[in-house]
């Protein structure tokens, strides 16, 4: 794993009380995370709890709409609803392993508390979810859920109230408990090595679907498409896809009232280099270095930063962003619901309604990685009915 | 040598104010004060929106001071020590996130610190890992690169840490953020006896600093403490008068 670093971003600022924590995390993960009875215990999981392979369907009648051969990858078939609980399961198992006994994880849209409250539950570990204030409104349905499962929901009633101010918030209750707590982070943000342990656990996506790819129609994609908070989703899809130079892979942000406004969560396309949460990535700041509020309708991709590994992947020109306001979003909700059957969280929408941005071929290959579904997004959907 | 302070005193004595906390005014005032009232260094944080090292009390203090509308900005910051500076000798120095630091350019601030006689600098989220261009830019300006240490450290790290650190080392108390605390951890007279084995480097001990009896404890051990939550709540509900009270009752402490 060395530095942690993928050119400049990544690394580890974080208080040095943090320090040796991260260092145990990072040498049991790397023992531990090859060796087989690690996997077969988490590969059983995977199959028989979350209930993977999640399927690759031919999405005929988008596809027909649009002249391309549209895959979707059916994270939100998985057991609680999205791919968070593909990370939320390997990092239990970890705290297990070194012996933590209280879990601790921030959430936004409420599928990463879900997921890690539903690790817990099955693990029997203490879990402790911190919550933005406005989130915990707008996402009542998976407060209750997280509940159920017997999970402590925080709200966070400090900044913004939402990811950011809940990261922080999580992050400084480990530091104060740090000996006895283990905190799994939801994305592939945080010091190293968060980001590249879930980026490994949510490679699954990938592995799978370039598999399912090339035996359905015997060749690789033209195109991967995964909206990004944060980037748990399209880290996990377009990581396995990383050396095929020709599929392209597209980063789908939040453009909230849209990216002039100010009011966004797109921090490829329209932030700058800086350090939040403990590493280095493309952030929305102002000219002093403080952190700006973003804006979006979907709570989970509203986030101020994104990985630093898909960072370093703008730099280097391996993705192709593309950037979808709150109102294009709600568009390909309803779009995909009523050509497919299928209610996509609104983070999955933006993905959606980029689709009709791209400037695809004729008969060209496209994977949409449907991160999770959208019952969650009811309230919200409803109350933006036209 | 700039912080000679602790060639002359066993126990020295380091307020913490944030800066912009009720307003620029009132720290400058605070800064100015605390030295009269027998503080021997004054730590002055720049507030940050996301600041992960400190606990819920300076964390509030730092939303205040960024909802003014004169935002409280390195620039400014370094302005008030120069001006302060004009009066007083005693050191100042700053705590300021990475991000901050990043923002305004690591080689100019280290340039500008050192025109506005600023003393030293804490980044609290800089790793020793990371620290090797700051520490050039430290050794150019002769602005120092104070360090932070925990006790949970490894003793590989601990090594370079004690020994790259310039001014002094920022022993943090306990695990955890920064906040007032009853009792201190056991581990620290032990801790720095390491410390000092290493290399005799000034040890100053912060983060739940909050009676003078801490004070009085921490320094039959260590070389300084640091007092923040404490004076920031203090500020908070009872005013800068009650504040300079309070060095005042913390100091007769170190003098005596």
């Amino acid at each position: 794993m060395g530095s942690g670093r993928f050119g400049k971003f990544g690394g580890r600022y974080v208080p040095d009380t943090l320090f040796s924590a991260l260092v145990e995390l990072e040498s049991v993960y790397k023992k531990i995370y090859r060796t087989k009875p690690f996997r077969s215990e988490l590969n059983s999981l995977l199959r028989d709890y979350v209930g993977r392979p999640t399927p690759l369907f031919l999405a005929k009648n988008i596809s027909k709409e649009l002249g391309i051969r549209l895959y979707l990858k059916r994270e939100d078939l998985c057991h609680t609803g999205a791919h968070k609980i593909n990370n939320a399961l390997g990092q239990v198992l970890l705290a297990k392993k070194i012996n933590k006994q209280r879990i601790i994880a921030e959430t936004g849209a409420g599928q990463h508390g879900v997921a890690t409250a539903t690790a817990c539950a099955l693990m029997g570990l203490q879990c402790v979810i911190y919550m933005g204030e406005e989130d915990v409104q707008r996402q009542s349905l998976n407060v209750y859920r997280m509940k159920l499962l017997g999970a402590t929901v925080v709200p966070v009633t400090s900044g913004s109230r939402t990811l950011k101010d809940a990261t922080t918030e999580a992050i400084r209750d480990w530091l104060e408990n740090v000996e006895n707590s283990h905190y799994i982070i939801g994305s592939v943000v945080g010091p190293h090595p968060y980001p590249t342990i879930v980026r490994d656990f949510q490679s699954i996506i990938g592995i799978e679907a370039r598999r399912q790819i090339l035996k359905l129609e015997q060749r690789l994609p033209d195109y991967v498409v995964a909206c990004v908070g944060g980037g748990s989703n399209a880290m996990g899809i377009f990581y396995p896809f990383r050396d095929d130079m020709d599929v392209k892979l597209v980063a789908v942000e939040a453009a909230g009232n849209g990216v002039d406004s100010g009011q966004h969560s797109a921090a490829l396309f329209a932030g700058s280099p800086g350090v939040l949460h403990g590493s280095m990535s493309y952030l929305l700041q102002d000219s002093d270095g403080q952190i700006k509020v973003a804006h979006s309708i979907s709570a989970g991709l509203d986030y101020p930063g994104v990985g630093p590994e898909l960072s370093f992947m703008k730099d280097s020109g391996r993705i192709i962003l593309e950037a979808v306001t709150d109102s294009e979003a709600l568009s390909g909700c309803h779009w995909a619901t009523r050509s497919e059957g299928i209610l996509p969280a609104l983070e999955t929408s933006h993905a959606f309604s980029a689709l009709k941005k791209i400037s695809f071929s004729k008969n060209d290959l496209v994977i949409l990685n449907v991160s999770g579904r959208g019952d969650k997004d009811i309230n919200t959907i409803i109350n933006h009915d036209i | 040598m700039t912080f000679e302070i602790f060639k002359e005193k066993d126990r020295v004595l380091i307020p913490y104010f944030t800066f912009g906390d009720p307003s620029q005014d009132v720290t400058e005032q605070l800064i100015c004060k605390a030295f009269d009232s027998g503080a021997d260094i004054v730590e002055l944080g720049i507030p940050f929106s996301d600041p992960i090292a400190d606990g819920p009390v300076i964390q509030a203090s730092h939303f205040r001071a960024l909802s003014l509308e004169v935002k409280p900005t390195i620039q400014r910051a370094l302005s008030v020590v120069k001006r302060v500076k004009e009066s007083y000798k005693k050191p100042i120095v700053f705590m300021a996130s990475i991000n901050l630091i990043l923002a305004f350019g690591g080689a100019r601030f280290f340039e500008e610190a050192r025109v506005s006689r600023l003393d030293g600098v804490i980044i609290p989220d800089l790793s020793i890992e990371d620290v090797d261009e700051f520490k050039t830019l430290s050794d150019t300006t002769g602005v120092s690169l104070i360090l932070l240490v925990s006790t949970l450290c490894s003793p590989q790290r601990l090594k370079k840490i004690v020994q790259s650190t310039d001014g002094f080392l920022y022993l943090i108390s306990t695990t955890g953020t920064t906040g007032t605390r009853s009792e201190l951890s056991k581990a620290l007279p032990g801790f720095v006896k390491k410390i000092k084995s290493i290399r005799n480097v000034p040890v100053c001990i912060g983060f739940g600093v909050s009676s003078p009896e801490h004070v009085d404890e921490i320094c039959r051990f260590a070389d300084g403490a640091i007092v923040g939550s404490h004076l920031v709540r203090e500020l908070e509900f009872n005013g800068p008068d009650a504040v300079v009270k309070e060095i005042q009752r913390f100091s007769k402490i170190v003098t005596a």
